[in-house]
């Protein structure tokens, strides 16, 4: 009874909580963010500027380019992109020079100029962040257009580098399982939903895909010999490794944040529990041992932290111990169902799946037991993964009837489909890779 | 081509297996087959175990929502199949754990794999060798009836018998 | 003569009466065998199957009973799991922070007497645990320790008191700085032994001695832990460590 009344308190306290800082967040979007304090910055991506005579045609392919980077500086939360008139395509120019007063009339801080010349067969774009308050440039790159979203992805993340000195996550994929018939195979999208690539044809069902830290290795279930097992492909030998292929269940495989180790479930001693798997030594540690489910294990940014769900008091609630298995604590005390908890990158929220209304919702909370967030309200979501930054969350939704892979920022707005396949889910978003 | 190399990795893995018994680990290394990206080809379903000569049937086992308790209704049907199991010592059969859609990929594969286990254990309780049973866990990827409603659900919280040796 | 043929002649005959009768006596004996031998034969496989019936229901009720005890334990550890969450939680959440814990048996530093609302000079308390925490997970471990002692200065009382100087431990464990862990840890044995971080820093003092090269320490951290928190799971941890101990 007593615990009841406590929960009811606490509940309205987290609700309160939660519409205040829904109402801040709207504003400070990356103010508790980022490490420096500062506001998204208002930025007008302005019409291409053409120099000398270029066909109408090129600028229309350059423009494509050009979207592909609004999209992306727009999605980073570092920008808040507003619309430069439609009408006037001179608007805010004279003579080439920016007519700084017009720009700042639309409440613009810094403006995007892309800038097009051409040379027999190539053409040269030249980006330029010019900061109306300082009437300077403060980054230009030029590049020889390749037509590939690639290069629109590599220059919003070296914009966001040299403004921010944080890492975008423009140039990330997404791994995720897609639905083939009866299989699952793995595919590998960008960020963004394009360039799909498919990784297995193992003709059987193949999941829970999780990175290695470097982004080299994929590893994930398989159901290749009829019963879980978990295997790792390496993406640059094309090499497929059988990792753990013990009696019972083969499940949840998470690289810790070092690559050394995998932490695991398995059930060979009678019952899902949760192990340490050093991958050098092949040696096994247990870390849980209770008579229900622990499962889904997933790694704190330092390494030194699991949190993973556990059905020990007689629901699935999510629990936090140390990666030794030591300092066991409850971290979800709302309704009776959630699982699937994945630790920010930044170290400070939690997100997981809970059962709402017999619907399955992707919840957040902070680390330390506090600020439960519902992110989605739509059909049922699943699979919750962090960007590498720990500024957005991949995830499955079939919301629109069959499941694809959805994007939202980290307090739930911005959602969008990424997908449009015959069913995709498990997205596991990559760390930052290295540039090729 | 793509048969064999299968057939040649399904060797290595279960001899590998076997090697790595003792250590718990098994690790090996495969040529994974490059897919192509253009055409998709048909899925074939993975082989089916043969059927024994003796009929012998199992009924299925049925749980309630995120339950892997055996519920009163399946224990006639499970001292049946004990029955059957002891009359036919030379029967092995794999217990296949099921689960509704209902619920996240990972926590029903262990979920799936505790009903597998409860059947197991009741069946050796009811005097049948543990050697004889073998679990494995599908979570929710298998579904036997692909509806999205409560009676769709109750037959896809299920242990089946699929006999692997008669 | 006539006579004597005639007896001979008869005397089969009487023979046969008398072996008749003989035959007639075995044949009701072999009947009473034979019938009393099928009646054994109903009688055994009646028993028989009376005694499978019997091992059917006994095998049942056996499964049957470890079933049900096994799912009636199932929810009983259920319960306890939920009762310690709960336990906890109440620990670290609930209690205000300023108030000291029932169990601290006069060991912990005297509380000063906390200072209402004095928002000016002191961080949030629970904030400052926050903050601390976070930099922890985020592995700027000297910040973190720098952080809890900060809280322990301020709220020396407070019911996040053990988890502070338990975070400390971990901040150095972290860095491999297992001398300096193992004092923190120490510490929180000997400042809050009852409460909830007391099992986790008996385990981690076992860790840092083995670190260290000091078996014995490490096995006489564990085997306390064992015995005063037999129920933790560090307990079985700890179980599993003094197995690899050379």
């Amino acid at each position: 009874m007593n615990n009841k009344k406590n929960f009811k308190h606490i509940f309205t306290g987290l609700s309160f909580l939660f519409l205040t800082s829904l109402v801040a967040a709207q504003t400070d979007v990356y103010l508790k963010l980022s490490t420096s304090e500062r506001r998204p910055i208002e930025l007008v991506v302005t019409s291409i500027q053409a120099q000398g005579k270029i066909p109408q045609e090129t600028v229309a392919r350059v423009k494509e380019i050009v979207d592909v980077l609004s999209d992306d500086l727009a999605f980073s939360l570092y920008f808040q992109l507003t619309e430069p008139p439609d009408s006037d395509p001179g608007y805010g120019f004279k003579k080439g020079q920016v007519l700084a007063g017009s720009w700042q009339l639309l409440g613009a801080k810094m403006l995007l100029i892309p800038e097009l010349r051409s040379d027999k067969k190539q053409d040269h774009l030249k980006v330029r962040i010019y900061d109306l308050g300082v009437g300077r440039d403060i980054f230009a790159k030029e590049i020889i257009v390749d037509h590939s979203r690639g290069q629109a992805h590599r220059i919003c993340d070296q914009i966001i580098k040299a403004l921010t000195g944080e890492n975008g996550v423009a140039s990330t994929k997404i791994a995720f399982c897609q639905k083939n018939g009866q299989h699952k195979e793995l595919s590998l999208l960008d960020y963004d939903g394009y360039n799909l690539q498919k990784l297995t044809a193992l003709n059987t069902i193949n999941l829970s895909p999780d990175w290695s830290p470097d982004g080299g290795k994929l590893a994930f279930i398989s159901f290749q010999r009829n019963r879980t097992e978990i295997y790792s492909l390496d993406m640059k030998a094309w090499k497929l490794q059988a990792i753990s292929q013990v009696e019972g269940l083969n499940t949840s495989p998470a690289w810790s944040p070092d690559g050394k180790k995998m932490a695991l479930t398995l059930s060979r001693d009678g019952n899902a529990e949760i192990y340490l798997y050093t991958l050098d030594s092949r040696s096994l540690q247990r870390l849980t041992n209770s008579w229900a489910i622990d499962c889904s294990p997933g790694w704190s940014p330092n390494g030194r932290e699991l949190v993973f769900t556990s059905d020990r008091p007689g629901s699935p609630q999510i629990y936090l111990m140390d990666a030794d298995g030591s300092n066991l604590r409850r971290l979800t005390y709302q309704g009776n169902y959630n699982t699937s908890p994945v630790w920010s990158p930044k170290g400070d929220k939690i997100a997981f799946v809970s059962r709402i209304n017999g619907f399955f919702q992707i919840c957040a909370m902070n680390v330390t037991g506090d600020g439960y967030v519902q992110l989605t309200y739509e059909g049922d979501n699943e699979d919750p993964s962090w960007s590498p930054d720990g500024l957005h969350l991949a995830f499955s939704s079939n919301r629109t009837g069959s499941s694809q892979l959805w994007l939202m920022h980290w307090e739930g707005s911005g959602q969008k489909a990424v997908t449009n396949l015959g069913g995709a889910l498990m997205p596991a978003w990559s760390p930052f890779l290295p540039i090729p | 081509m793509k048969r064999n190399i299968n057939l040649i990795s399904g060797i290595l893995l279960i001899s590998l297996v076997l090697a790595g018994c003792a250590k718990k680990q098994a690790t090996k290394q495969e040529e994974i087959v490059k897919p192509e990206l253009t055409a998709e080809q048909p899925v074939t379903p993975p082989a089916e175990e043969k059927k024994p000569e003796v009929k012998i049937d199992f009924s299925t086992v049925y749980f309630g929502f995120d339950s892997y308790s055996i519920e009163e209704t399946s224990v006639s049907l499970l001292t049946e199949a004990a029955k059957l199991l002891r009359s036919y010592p030379q029967v092995a059969v794999r217990l296949e754990g099921h689960c509704d859609e209902r619920g996240t990929t990972e926590y029903n594969l262990a979920l799936g794999e505790k009903r597998s286990v409860a059947v197991r254990d009741y069946l050796v309780n009811l005097g049948v060798e543990r050697s004889r049973l073998a679990t494995v866990s599908f979570g929710k990827e298998k579904p036997a009836d692909l509806g999205h409603n409560e009676i769709s659900w109750a037959k896809n919280r299920r242990v089946e018998f699929v006999v692997e040796k008669k | 003569m006539k006579k004597t043929i005639l007896f001979l002649l008869c005397f089969p005959l009487l023979a046969g009466c008398g072996v008749k009768r003989e035959y007639v006596r075995m044949r009701d004996q072999l009947d009473y065998l034979e019938t009393s031998q099928k009646k054994m034969e109903t009688q055994m496989t009646l028993m028989d199957s009376l005694l499978r019936a019997q091992t059917d229901i006994t095998y049942q009720l056996n499964a049957e009973m470890r079933t049900r005890w096994g799912s009636l334990n199932e929810r009983m550890m259920s319960m306890d799991q939920q009762y310690e969450d709960q336990q906890s939680r109440t620990m670290t959440q609930a209690l205000p922070l300023g108030a000291s814990k029932p169990d601290s048996k006069g060991i912990a530093p005297p509380a000063p007497p906390d200072k209402p609302k004095d928002n000016g000079s002191k961080p949030d308390p629970k904030q400052l645990y926050d903050t601390a925490y976070l930099d922890i997970t985020r592995g700027n471990y000297d910040l973190a320790i720098s952080g809890f002692r900060e809280f322990l200065k301020l709220y020396p009382s407070s019911s996040l008191a053990d988890n502070s100087q338990y975070w400390i431990g971990e901040g150095y464990y972290a860095q491999k700085k297992y001398q300096e862990a193992l004092a923190e840890f120490q510490k929180v044995l000997a400042l809050y032994p009852h409460q909830d971080k007391a099992a986790a820093a008996y385990y981690k003092s076992g860790l840092c001695y083995k670190e260290l090269g000091q078996t014995p320490g490490a096995r006489e951290s564990w085997q306390t832990l064992i015995k005063n928190f037999p129920r933790s799971p560090e307990a079985g941890l700890a179980q599993d460590r003094i197995k690899e101990l050379p």
